[in-house]
């Protein structure tokens, strides 16, 4: 029975090696749970808890380097984020502002309104799409404060922006500063 | 040693003689050969659509049989790129709307309807949508309807301009494009139409002739505030009625069997702890009715601006007549998605969060069996239509 041992045990490494299902899930946990305090998957936070308070595991660090822009453009809970539906571009070879390399940055957008937290103001962020290559996989992250409905298109993040792109195949989002907003949203 | 084996051999090899003369020996097989979904689906078939967020243009829908032991996965069809799905209960067919690029993710765009044969699941023919104005958003039922007793497929455009295109599924042919400025996805209304919602919180309202072209519209009074408490985009319907589900927990009930939409009034899931708490719907496909007329609808705790996609720990069961509530099912695993099966003795699937379907015995909220792997992410559910 040495062979069906041996099937056996390449059959549970195999099953080891193939974790993809697994950060999936951990992605998808940490992606809803987003910045609020939902206790969704206990794996997506086992995974915060183990890489170093981070929400993706094997993710480093960033800073966004611009003067009173607080928090990591890698994480879910930075606060441009506040209605982003996508992976951050920031873990993609972009950032919080900038597509990765090869990729095409939709004109077309939607548009959240978030309370920067060092001073109090809040902005009108403009989630453009970058397009044109397959899904970037990494940093999967929906918040949806102020997100409306598909019938507000303007406002909702549910809509694929590459739209207004050469291809509307989606590869992540950026959450670019457009200015102070006149009429805070409270 | 040597001799020892030797006797063993010796007594062992006629028993094994014996005991193989006694067992019949496996056959050989004809090949290929191929499944087939049964000609009549039984009521408890689901359709999960996976919208493969982490691969898009691989998206799929997959058949699912959910009362049965074994074997539940049915089979599946491709459904690329922000693609929708409707099964058609005039024709054995099911149809995918979708886009193709002829490098995968770069150059020509085409988008198309590509028409399943519902037993074989072959693809046997398919309509071009031109002008590259398909609306792709994350899966959802209402860009892609039926109409006329499914002889109508309405496809919702978004480019951003929106407009709805018709098809007459007898001559797979367009024969209408209906515009519809500031406005988004298809509710099927009177014999021949459809309405939309605005950004205004109004309602636009069409209806069709028998050859399919657009015949009268009209565009309502705003119904709600879509700053104050928005109605969640995804509707279910009991005998032609719309049932919206809001933001903060009311429900907007629109008449839609007749051409002109009738506001109905609208009635509170929570009692007043309820209400404190701040319980709310939330999720993707936030609601389902089953055929006696039961909502359901995934509910969560301490609900706030944003929480409206973020799941729930509880399924509450209404009846749409009394406005009662029947019952409350705690969910085994956090859920994101819900549907029910068609019949009597519904089924209740829901998508967990880790994207499994977890089954229910929706008249009690037991929960059966879970259908595991089916989908990277089932994010929308399809009962079967009748």
């Amino acid at each position: 029975m040495k062979w069906l041992d041996k099937l056996t045990v390449n059959s549970s490494r195999r099953l080891a090696q193939n974790s993809s299902r697994r950060s999936f899930i951990t992605r998808f946990g940490t992606a809803l749970v987003g910045g609020a305090a939902i206790p969704l998957l206990p794996v997506a936070r086992a995974s915060a808890s183990s890489s170093g308070g981070g929400m993706y595991p094997g993710v480093a660090a960033q800073e966004s380097g611009v003067k009173g822009d607080p928090g990591d453009p890698s994480q879910c809970d930075y606060w441009r984020y506040c209605a982003i539906d996508g992976f951050l571009c920031s873990c993609c070879g972009g950032t919080q502002n900038s597509c990765p390399p090869g990729t095409e940055m939709s004109p077309i957008t939607w548009i959240g309104t978030c309370l920067n937290p060092e001073d109090g103001k809040s902005y009108i962020i403009s989630y453009n799409d970058c397009c044109g290559t397959s899904s970037c996989g990494r940093c999967l992250c929906n918040r949806n404060e102020r997100d409306t409905p598909i019938y507000r298109a303007q406002t909702n993040n549910d809509t694929n922006w590459c739209l207004g792109a050469s291809s509307t195949v989606y590869t992540c989002s950026t959450a670019i500063v457009l200015g102070v907003a006149t009429d805070s949203a409270s | 040693m040597a001799r020892v084996d030797s006797l063993r051999s010796f007594f062992a090899w006629p028993l094994m003689l014996a005991a193989c003369s006694l067992q019949a020996e496996i056959q050989p097989e004809p090949l290929p050969v191929y499944e087939t979904l049964p000609k009549q689906l039984p009521d408890s078939v689901l359709f999960a659509h996976d919208a493969n967020f982490e691969a898009l243009v691989a998206g799929r829908v997959v058949a699912i049989d959910l009362a049965k032991q074994s074997r539940r996965y049915l089979g599946a069809m491709d459904a690329a790129q922000f693609a929708s799905f409707i099964q058609s209960t005039r024709k054995p067919e099911l149809y995918v709307a979708e886009t193709h690029y002829s490098r995968t993710t770069r150059g020509e765009r085409t988008d198309v309807i590509s028409i399943y044969d519902a037993e074989s699941l072959k693809q046997d023919g398919e309509i071009i949508l031109p002008g590259n104005k398909r609306g792709q958003v994350v899966s959802h039922r209402y860009t892609f309807r039926l109409v006329d007793n499914d002889r109508f497929l309405l496809v919702f455009n978004f480019t951003p301009a929106a407009s709805v295109s018709v098809i007459d599924m007898d001559s797979r042919e367009i024969v209408e494009e209906v515009q519809m400025p500031g406005c988004g996805l298809i509710y099927p209304t009177g014999k021949r139409g459809f309405s939309s919602f605005c950004s205004n919180g109004a309602m636009y309202s069409a209806q069709l002739d028998a050859n399919g072209k657009l015949s009268e519209q009209q565009k309502l009074p705003p119904l709600f505030s879509v700053d104050e408490d928005p109605l969640f985009d995804k509707p279910v319907f009991h005998k032609g009625v719309a049932y919206f589900p809001s933001y903060k927990s009311l429900v907007q009930v629109v008449d839609l069997s007749a051409a002109k939409p009738k506001d109905l009034g609208s009635w509170s899931l929570l009692s007043e702890q309820e209400l404190k708490d701040n319980w709310r719907p939330g999720g993707w496909q936030i609601a389902t009715m089953d055929d006696a007329g039961h909502l359901y609808v995934l509910m969560h705790k301490d609900g706030k601006d944003g929480t409206h996609k973020s799941g729930g720990p509880e399924v509450w069961v209404y009846d749409v007549n009394t406005q009662k509530r029947l019952q409350k099912i705690v969910l085994k695993n956090w859920g994101v998605s819900i549907e029910v099966t068609r019949g009597k003795d519904p089924l209740l699937a829901v998508t967990n969060g880790d994207m499994q379907i977890d089954v229910y015995q929706a008249n009690n909220g037991q929960w059966k069996t879970m259908v595991g792997g089916a989908a990277a992410m089932p994010l929308s559910l399809h009962a079967l239509r009748k």
